[in-house]
This record gives structure tokens, sequence and C-alpha cells, in this order.
């Protein structure tokens, strides 16, 4: 069940807030949430819910076991079993056909893969608990109990693509059954903060995906070509954080406070700012999880180093967004980006703001061709055009772009760069008449546009 | 009178940031240094772990808001190695 739904918008989320806040059931706060979020899982797909149990046991065992033996040798074997168990997991699930092709490919041995469909959110629950996994090896959090475990884990408003959320963040505030008494103030700025993100999806997302529908298949030009990668720029950003505003909403309505996952990503004026804006809880984990470890495994960081662990850590995360060479390619040109950056920086060298957001800006959309691409050669094709390479339209200032999409394309981007994000917008929320007008005409066209046959499935549900 | 471990660190800040005119104090944070993010971050850990022989878990350096809170996370770990 999809966040921007009419089943979950006036059935699923109404229903839900009414039973948690009335008590009529004198769950505990985590049983509740259990119990509604395998609810939701299961709307979504019933034959994915053994799967997200099987992970949540298997992870919950191994951080028991792990806690109990004061041996570190053999502690930290619990540790690797869990990673690898995880990785696996995991691989199995969205890897396998990737592998399989690779081979395929290189060799030409044909094997054959049944098809296989992941489970929904396993990219965002298998690094929830591999995180968990680390920090209770490292003696920063205790083992969770079972219930905290599934709460931790299953709770619906993350389950489907993050925010990834650490379990010392969530299981603490859960264990209060004050969170089932309602705060008027805390309900109201949860509903507008949804608001924000049903509008950035239903209204600007799913109509920039539209954008460049009536361009003549087979004809690159050079201005359309820039003008559809911009437009996919500004579609993912509106998608993705207006996904992530309305979790975050629906945890807050359930009186969670779970992590932002965008500030103004596009003002950026250089990639490793870029990340500090962009997709927050992933970056914190490659840094702290992935980059931290293989530069603390040497004695001295040196530039060099830095660099490489770097671009590694880069290059897994295009593969975490799913196993295509696409992924691979925009993770590991970002890692060369921020490596440049770092270099950059250590030779104290400097660009004027305009210069250094125009690089940035134009860094971001090539590796959004590669991400937004069905293959490789689509994309080479696309970045080619981007700098005039196989144009075949005639002039270069030519277009077929519509106006109304240009339009919608320089609105989404002055939003972006100079409109105030969802957390600043909600922050400076008082209730008053006028913002309760604002938030309900919000609502009214995005439900508007929720209506018509646009809709669509958000981008990174899929990852 | 012995050194601070905030005096300790004027050096590692100033290394790791390549600035010999940088002077921190119990306020400075990311916000407020130049230089410092999350890739000098994780270098300053790096840095302080060998100088002071001790080790912080992954899951607490995204924690530490400014250098205040740094200091007292490593005098905790002094004290507990005593």
């Amino acid at each position: 069940m999809l966040f921007n739904s009419f089943p979950f918008i006036f059935i699923f989320l109404p229903v839900v807030l009414l039973l948690y806040y009335s008590r009529i059931d004198r769950l505990s706060p985590k049983v509740f949430i259990i119990v509604v979020s395998l609810a939701f899982y299961v709307i979504a797909g019933i034959g994915a819910l053994p799967l997200l149990l099987a992970s949540i046991i298997f992870n919950w065992l191994l951080a028991r076991g792990m806690r109990t033996q004061s041996d570190p040798v053999r502690r930290k074997r619990w540790l690797v079993a869990g990673l690898v168990g995880n990785v696996a997991f995991l691989g199995w699930f969205k890897y396998l056909g990737f592998i399989v092709w690779n081979i395929a490919a290189i060799t030409g041995i044909q094997i054959a893969v049944p098809a296989i469909v992941w489970p929904l959110g396993i990219s965002f629950f298998t690094l929830q608990q591999i995180m968990y996994l680390v920090d209770c090896y490292q003696e920063l959090i205790p083992a969770n109990g079972l219930v905290d475990q599934a709460a931790f884990v299953s709770f619906f408003a993350y389950i489907t693509a993050g925010p990834i959320t650490r379990s010392q963040r969530v299981v603490p505030q859960m264990q209060s059954p004050e969170i089932r008494n309602l705060n008027f103030d805390r309900m109201a700025r949860a509903i507008v903060l949804f608001l924000i993100g049903l509008a950035k999806k239903c209204v600007l997302a799913d109509n920039l995906a539209l954008v460049g529908s009536n361009i003549t298949p087979g004809k690159v030009l050079f201005l359309d070509t820039w003008f559809v990668v911009i437009a996919y720029a500004m579609q993912i950003y509106f998608d993705f954080s207006g996904y992530s505003d309305m979790a975050k909403a629906v945890a807050l309505m359930f009186n969670l406070e779970i992590p932002s996952n965008f500030n103004t990503p596009y003002r950026a004026l250089s990639v490793t700012e870029f990340w500090q804006r962009w997709h927050i809880t992933l970056t914190r984990f490659i840094t702290t999880y992935l980059y931290t470890p293989i530069v603390r495994s040497f004695r001295k960081v040196t530039l060099g180093i830095s660099v490489a662990a770097t671009i590694i850590a880069m290059f897994i995360c295009g593969l975490w967004h799913g196993g295509a060479w696409t992924y691979i390619i925009w993770g590991t040109l970002h890692g060369v980006a921020l490596a440049f950056n770092q270099v950059w920086k250590r030779y104290k060298l400097r660009a004027p703001d305009a210069v250094a957001w125009v690089f940035t800006f134009v860094f971001l959309n090539v590796g959004f061709a590669f991400f937004r691409a069905p293959d490789v050669p689509s994309a080479l094709t696309t970045v080619g055009a981007m700098f005039g390479w196989g144009l075949n339209g005639g002039a270069l200032l030519r277009f077929e772009m519509l106006p109304r999409d240009l339009a919608l394309i320089f609105l989404s981007l002055g939003l972006a760069c100079f409109g105030k994000n969802s957390d600043e917008l909600t922050s400076e929320f008082t209730p008053s008449w006028r913002s309760a007008i604002a938030a309900t005409a919000l609502g009214l066209i995005s439900l508007l546009y929720l209506n018509s046959t646009l809709s669509k499935v958000f981008i990174y549900r899929d990852f | 009178m012995p050194v601070s471990t905030l005096e300790k660190l004027q050096p590692i800040f100033q290394d790791v940031l390549d600035n010999p005119n940088l002077r921190i104090d119990r306020s400075s944070s990311a916000l407020t240094v130049p230089g410092w993010d999350s890739l000098a971050h994780i270098n300053l850990v790096v840095a302080i772990e060998h100088e002071f022989k001790i080790k912080f878990a992954l899951g607490e350096l995204e924690d530490l808001k400014d250098v205040g809170e740094m200091v007292d996370l490593m005098e905790r770990k002094m004290n507990s190695k005593r």
C-alpha cells in the first residue's frame, strides 16, 4: 500500500490512528506498532512476510548470541556470521540475476534463474539491522528483546524506503506508554508535513515524470536532452523527499521522531556538500559503517587512502541501489567526484560560488543520466548529447519541449533551490486559521492529482 | 599543571584540517570550523584514536555534535581505561 493512495490516506491511516489513541486494545505501543506494521506489510504482498520475519528473528538471535560471548574472538565470529548472513540475504534477492547475467555475458554460460521478487524494503531493513549488529558488537547498545527488534525493523512508517533509522533512535521512544497520548500540536505538524510530502509527490514528481513525452523518438536535440535529464533530477528529488516527508510525518503521528533525509540538496556547491544534503541517512550509513572501517584499518589516514576508501564506499553505494551497471557507474562517478573534492580541498583551491554550483549541478545531472537509463549504451547516448555529441535534430538551440513542461521544470528548480524545505516549513508552523486553510488547499490539490491516472509508485520503493 | 584534553586536541585539528592557525574551543563544531566536513570528521577520529590510544564505537561518531561532546566522550573512555 502506497502512502500516496486513497486506501492509505482515508482508511488505513485514520483507522490505525483512531485505534492507537483510543487505547481500546490495551497493547503496549511496541506490540501495537508490530501488529499494524505487519498488517501493512501483508497488504503489500503476503508472500514476503515470512522473509521479513526470518530476517528479524535471525538478527535478534545473533545479537543475543553475540552479547553472551565474553571472548572477543568468538564475539567477532558472531558479528561476521551476522554480516555475511545479511549481505547474502540481500544478495540472493537483489543481485543473483545480475551476477548470472554478467557470467553469461563473459563466459557465454547460461544459467536459468527463477524470477525473484524481493521483499518490500529489503535494502532498507537489512541496512538497519547491519547497523544494529555493529552497534551491539561494539557494546554501544544492549541486544533488543524480540518485541523491540520486531517493532524497530517492521515499523511501517519507514519499512518501504527509509529513512534508514537506528535502533537506539526509535526503541527508547517506543518504551513509553505515554506515546499513546494524543498531542494535538504535534499531530497538526505531522499532518502539515504529510500534506507537503503528498504535494511534492502528486503535484510535482508525478507531473515531472511525464515531461518530454511529446518529443520525437530517436531525435537527439541538445537542449531537449538537458531538459529531460534536469526534469528527472527534479522528479527524483520531489519523489523521494516527498516520500521521506510522508514517512517522517506518519512516524510523528505516532509520537515517534525519525531522522530527516533531505536538506535542500540542489543548493550544494560541491558533491561533498550534496551528499550532506541528499539521502542523509544513507550518507551517514556509508560514512560511518563503510568509509570509516576502511580508513581505520590504516594507521595514518593519507589523502590516497581517503580517496581510495571514498571510491570503494561509493561503488558499494551504487550497487546497493540495484544490480545494474548504470547504478554502479553512477555510484563510482560520485566516488570519483568526492575524491576530487578532497584533493581540491587539500590544495586549498577555490572557485566562485556560482561556478562551483554550475559544475556541481552539471555533474549531478550527468550522474542522473546513468541513474535513470535502462542500460549503459542509452546512458552514454544521453551524456554524449548533453555535451554536443551525436545530435541529429538540427540547430543547437532548437527544442521540442512544450512550454508547459519547461515551466514545470523551472518552477521545480526554483522551489528546490530557493524554496524553504519541509523541515524549515514545519518547524515554523503554528496552528492558525491561515495555516489550516493553506494546508487544506494543498491537500485538496494533491488529492485532485492523486485522483488522476498519473499517480506512480515511489522510485525508491524499488530499491 | 597537566595539559587539558582540549589543548592536546589543538595540534591534531590543525594537522588534519591543514590549518596551523586554527584554535578550537568546546563550542567549535562542523558548522563553525572551515573544512570540518564528514570526511574530515572521520580523519579527526582516526587521528585522535591513534594519539590517545582509545577506540570510538562507529555508532558514536555521528552523535558528536561539537568539540565539547568529543572531549567529554574521550575523557570518559580514558577514565574507564584507568
